[in-house]
């Protein structure tokens, strides 16, 4: 066999032994190598010696000295190359540096898996950098024209498949760094910088002349590297022709001005408000959403959304925004409905979020790298990919991917607040806490920092720290919903019942919405006050009715069932338990992108528990043909299998289905389950070992457990006396009870808990 | 290889499917030893993974490409791997410790002393060899890498290309004298 005939993956082939591709090039060459004999065979007879350079030390210490012996430099000098001296004007660029950086362009693409068609190469050449454009006419532009035409330019001239534009984002980012933030009318030099640093090879600057009786806008067109104007336009809109039509037809003439293929005049050009909307006003509220929400101010962010959807209710990127603010996958739906409205990136990152709230995160995944494959400085989609491999647990990729988003822009506040958590789930607690101190440091007016830091406190049981830090975020931001209700669930974990409610209920003033009712329940569910729990439950049920036509689009209004359920089955009423769950996923399977999620586990348990073990079996299956089908993880089978094997006694079998079960999306829910099934098995060790890791987390996910959570200390005081840790088994029992002296009578748990007390203490 | 005509052949001859099958055992398991040290697991994600694809790929209609479906597969059975080897832990782990810590490589000690031969021989040609590899192991990423040597990306994965022919050379050298 001649070769692969593809240099490419030739070159990557020993990165790959070693381990050093990132995750998305890994799968690329894995593809290859499937298809590919001959690099098949390569890796697998180099396979021996690769492993020997990974793993053998006496060879890892000969590699050190000789590299020792080489001038190593690699692990002390980190500094960043400097791409450009201080002093230029656009006119006196120093041509090797500019050349450099339009080869670097072509080369260096640390995340570029491979240009893969003709277009994305030469729009991969041909990058332009569009500055903001000035509404000379009204400087102050109190209906942001200058941002509307801005970015109504850089979405249309994006639709080329012959050109790359940089982003608004990107733009802002660059000039943020020249400590410019915010800056809108940059000099020539200024814009001439921040167009070289987005490594584009045109710029486009203009203004707004006139926008009464008629817009008029100008534009000049620049060469980065030799300043040369390449062309200019004036466009005058006709009485009342609006800014949409404005931008059209200055698209296809800048289009014409620059050095493009002909085929780029000849693509297909929708109009830019067939990709946005031709609401002037929606898009403005947009853009003002979508500047919220990068600040983390969810609730501006959604009423912009909502008030975009009031000029145009076909808007999908105002239903996109706001399925990302309110985290509620039921706006998708809609977004997916009118998708054929937005832009092809937009497109990709609707069709990627859908894909991940439908568990297809393998094509949710796939999206996200077409995004940066094709705009490689697309930060956002690097932060969405380290997100999603987050949730899978693959948290070194996830490390990769918020890395490469800081790459992109050292100054990604979010990228770090993410990395933070990631950190913490290494159990590095150090660096999430240095990340967010990084994070503060970018954004120390922001309240999210504050809260991020206080959650990571709080999942690690510093809680005193946690309440300050959610304080200081509601001192920069009163209103700051997450921190409102962060506070209130601390108050809740710290026995202070009336300031927890208080909390609750203020949160549930500030945003009338099902997740702030279900919150009204915790309290009773943490004190055992199972009858007042059920009926505030079932008030939220009726309110959530009332305010919407469709609530069981509202994870909120799900969750109310599912803690109904788990109240009834608490109680050994499982008839009751079981009506409720079964309602809980009529509802779910209603909504078509929640449907892939909703899962019956919990259903099979209680059929079990309620002595209908045919009727569980019976759904048992359906839910094992259902995941082969659709090929999805088993994990939830195993769930099911585990509380089958728990109903019948066989307690070592259900751990071992629990065990296989185990979720990597830091769920308390499962790992509590978990944490019981050792108790049951008898092996206390490792029961001990999770219920002391529950106890310290005072996290949403704990507080929803309600009085499950609160059972983690009677479950301890069982573990506890069974090794003969008799004090300590005392204590948890003593605190088990304190935390339910107003509760229910005739709680089973509570009573052998007073039992177990009354003995240890008679000793 | 055309894997998507080999899957269409499959789907209808016994002899193909061997064909099929054994192929994907061998670029499976090549695959997940890259990513489990244990052998054991690597077996059972390979097996598991196989088996997904047994069940279903004669009936499913699979509108782009064979390989990529496989692989989806193959994908997935890692994630779930990588879940009960998280909880198992009892904590949250980074996957290269999970493995790492279950390896179970057995170190060859004539290759370890011919591997230290060529070492020293390629450092003098292709010193850069030495110092990328050096930083990866002690846990540099590529792009920290490129940006300290002053290389792209590119560039470096060159380097070890050109390494990797120069060190088989010699590996088979050393092997015959």
């Amino acid at each position: 066999m001649a070769g692969c005939g593809k240099e490419r993956f030739e070159d990557m082939l020993h990165a790959y032994e070693l381990g050093m591709l990132p995750p998305n090039e890994r799968r690329e060459l894995e593809h290859h190598l499937l298809e590919c004999s001959y690099c098949l065979e390569s890796v697998k007879s180099f396979e021996e010696t690769a492993s020997h350079l990974k793993y053998e030390r006496s060879i890892r210490e000969r590699i050190d000295v000789l590299a020792g012996e080489c001038d190593k430099r690699v692990v002390t000098d980190r500094r960043k190359p400097v791409w450009w001296s201080e002093s230029k004007t656009w006119r006196r660029f120093a041509p090797a540096l500019v050349l450099a950086s339009v080869c670097l362009l072509l080369i260096l693409r640390p995340w570029n898996i491979g240009i893969q068609t003709t277009e994305e190469v030469l729009a991969h050449n041909n990058v332009l950098a569009v500055m903001y454009l000035q509404n000379l006419a009204e400087p102050d532009d109190p209906e942001r024209l200058g941002d509307i035409a801005t970015n109504l330019l850089i979405t249309d001239l994006s639709e080329s498949a012959y050109l790359q534009v940089v982003s608004s984002q990107r733009l802002y980012d660059i000039l943020k760094l020249l400590g410019r933030e915010g800056d809108r009318g940059v000099q020539p030099d200024v814009a001439s910088e921040v167009a070289a640093r987005a490594r584009a090879k045109w710029m486009l600057s203009g203004s707004i002349l006139q926008t009464e009786p008629r817009l008029i806008i100008a534009t000049q067109l620049f060469d980065v590297k030799t300043g040369v104007v390449v062309g200019s336009q004036r466009i005058v809109g006709e009485p009342e022709e609006d800014i949409f039509a404005l931008v059209d037809g200055l698209t296809i003439a800048i289009k014409h001005d620059l050095p493009l293929p002909s085929q780029a005049l000849t693509e297909p050009d929708p109009y830019v408000s067939n990709v946005t909307t031709s609401s002037r006003e929606a898009y403005r509220l947009l853009i003002e959403g979508k500047e919220y929400a990068y600040m983390h101010y969810l609730r501006e962010a959604a009423d912009c959304f909502e008030r975009a959807l009031e000029h145009d209710s076909t808007l999908a990127q105002a239903y996109y925004g706001l399925a990302d603010v309110r985290q509620d996958t039921s706006y998708l739906a809609k977004a997916l409905q009118y998708i054929d409205n937005v832009s092809q990136v937009e497109k990709h990152y609707i069709w990627a979020t859908h894909a991940f709230a439908t568990r297809d995160d393998s094509r949710g995944i796939e999206l996200l790298e077409t995004i940066v494959r094709r705009y490689p400085d697309e930060k956002e989609a690097y932060l969405r990919l380290g997100d999603a491999w987050s949730i899978l647990g693959d948290v070194d990729s996830a490390a990769s991917c918020y890395r490469e988003a800081i790459r992109i822009d050292p100054l990604f506040k979010n990228a770090y607040n993410s990395l933070a958590y990631t950190y913490d789930r290494l159990d590095q607690t150090d660096s999430a806490i240095a990340a967010l101190d990084k994070y503060i440091a970018l954004a120390p007016n922001e309240p999210n920092p504050y809260d991020s830091r206080g959650e990571i406190y709080a999942r690690h049981g510093r809680i005193d720290e946690a309440i300050q830090s959610f304080k200081q975020a509601l001192e920069i931001k009163p209103d700051f919903y997450p921190s409102f209700t962060n506070l209130g669930l601390m108050y809740l974990f710290k026995g202070d019942y009336e300031g927890a409610d208080s909390y609750f209920r203020e949160s549930l003033a500030m945003d009338a919405r099902p997740n702030s009712r279900l919150r009204l329940a915790l309290v009773s569910m943490r004190s055992g006050r199972f009858g007042q729990a059920l009926q505030i439950l079932q008030d939220g049920i009726v309110a959530d009715r009332l305010e919407n036509e469709e609530p069981e689009q509202f994870d909120g209004h799900l969750m109310k069932f599912v803690l109904r359920a788990a109240i009834y089955a608490e109680r050994g009423e499982f008839s009751r338990a079981l009506a409720e769950e079964e309602l809980f996923l009529k509802l779910c399977v209603k909504d078509s992108v929640r449907r892939a999620a909703c899962s019956p586990s919990a259903q099979i348990w209680l059929l079990a528990e309620g002595g209908k073990s045919s009727e569980a079996k019976d759904e048992l299956e359906r839910l094992k043909s259902r995941l082969e089908e659709a090929d999805a993880p088993m994990n939830e089978y195993e769930l099911a299998l585990g509380f089958l094997a728990r109903v019948e006694g066989d307690f070592t079998l259900a751990l071992e289905h629990f065990e296989r079960a185990a979720s990597a999306r830091s769920n308390f829910y499962e790992y509590f389950i978990l944490a019981e099934a050792y108790l049951n098995a008898g092996r206390m060790a490792d029961a001990i070992q999770r219920f002391e890791d529950l106890r310290s987390q005072y996290t949403y996910d704990r507080a929803m457990l309600g009085h499950w959570s609160v059972k983690i200390h009677y479950y301890l005081g069982v573990a506890y006396e069974e090794t003969g840790r008799i004090d300590d088994a005392v204590g948890q029992y003593e605190t088990y009870l304190d935390i339910l002296k107003d509760a229910d009578p005739g709680l089973p748990a509570a009573s052998d808990a007073v039992h177990r007390l009354t003995r240890l203490r008679n000793r | 290889m055309d894997l998507n005509e080999i899957y269409t052949r499959a789907r209808e001859d016994l002899k193909c499917e061997r064909e099929l099958f054994d192929h994907l055992t061998d670029s499976f398991g090549l695959f997940v030893r890259q990513r489990v040290r244990n052998r054991e697991d690597c077996e059972e994600i390979v097996q598991e993974a196989l088996g997904a694809i047994a069940r279903s790929f004669k009936t499913i209609s699979i509108e782009t490409s064979f390989a990529a479906w496989a692989y989806r597969i193959l994908e997935n059975k890692l994630r779930d791997y990588y879940r009960r080897k998280q909880r198992r832990a009892g904590r949250e782990v980074a996957l290269e410790e999970a493995s790492e810590a279950s390896g179970s490589w057995v170190p060859n000690p004539q290759l370890i002393h011919n591997l230290r031969t060529c070492l020293d021989r390629l450092s003098k040609a292709n010193p850069k060899y030495a110092q990328i590899l050096s930083a990866h192991l002690e846990g540099s990423t590529v792009e920290e890498i490129c940006e300290v040597l002053k290389m792209s990306k590119n560039a470096v994965y060159l380097v070890l290309s050109r390494a990797r022919k120069a060190l088989r050379a010699c590996l088979d050298e050393e092997e015959n004298c």
